[in-house]
């Protein structure tokens, strides 16, 4: 079987984000995204990290928005996720729902 | 209403470390951020998390050399700091001990001027490479 890296857990939050929000994805949408169903604080260099590494093994690709005053006159950058991306989070998905299958009832968790 | 400026300092660590093809969209994404009400703490924490972040990353290929830096700036700094603590047990007010103390700050201050350089001035800038090609 050949080498494959396995997708981190911001990795594949980053790219379900994405999906969803379809053409509005970048940087503080994607955080939010991620906090609203997570609860927890993302550091936009972390994600910026995980963005530049998902986009260099070709599971997103991005575009230049228009610079805007609220950011200081600096552009956005828009992320999609590209058929690579959507088949890695697919198998990522299909692997974590086989192994969840197996397990028991957590304590304090409803089935 | 407008929101203040954002904190001076935290400002110079993000131009400074961020850098790379998605440089600008995140110190935007972080302006905006603090322009639609994030806290000053919030900012510094991103520009600390930056600086982290590029430290990390800068180290990594070459951690004998900054070792070796690193370590030099601490040497200074510890240096500095018995020095002064010497002085302190002389404990008697005259143009030795007064100069002994100076010895000490000077010490001191070295210490940290060659941790800033470290950090800024080596041959190639501190840089949170962050990979990608964003069109235009």
């Amino acid at each position: 079987m050949g080498r494959r890296n396995y997708l981190g857990q911001l990795e594949v939050m980053a790219l379900v984000a994405m999906m969803r929000l379809e053409d509005d994805a970048y940087g503080v949408a994607i955080a939010k995204e991620i906090e609203l169903a997570s609860g927890r604080d993302v550091p936009l260099a972390s994600l910026y990290l995980t963005l530049g590494r998902l986009e260099t093994n070709g599971l997103i690709e991005s575009r230049r928005g228009e610079p805007t005053p609220e950011r200081g006159g600096r552009a956005k950058t828009f992320f999609k996720v590209t058929a690579k991306g959507i088949r890695e989070v697919r198998d990522a998905r299909r692997a974590l729902t086989t192994l969840w299958n197996g397990v028991p009832t957590l304590a304090g968790e409803r089935r | 209403m407008t929101r203040s400026a954002p904190p001076r300092l935290a400002t110079w660590l993000l131009e400074r470390f961020a850098a790379g093809p998605l440089r600008e969209s995140l110190i935007g994404d972080i302006l905006e951020q603090y322009a639609s009400g994030r806290s000053s703490t919030w900012y510094v924490r991103q520009a600390l998390m930056i600086v982290f972040v590029a430290l990390v990353i800068l180290v990594h290929p070459r951690p004998r050399r900054w070792f070796r830096a690193f370590a030099l700036g601490a040497v200074t700094v510890v240096m500095g700091l018995v020095g002064g603590t010497l002085a302190l047990d002389l404990s008697a007010h005259n143009w030795l001990v007064v100069s002994i103390h100076l010895g000490a700050f000077g010490y001191c201050f070295a210490g940290v001027m060659v941790l800033v350089l470290t950090i800024t001035s080596l041959d190639e800038p501190v840089s949170l490479r962050l990979v990608g090609s964003a069109r235009d």
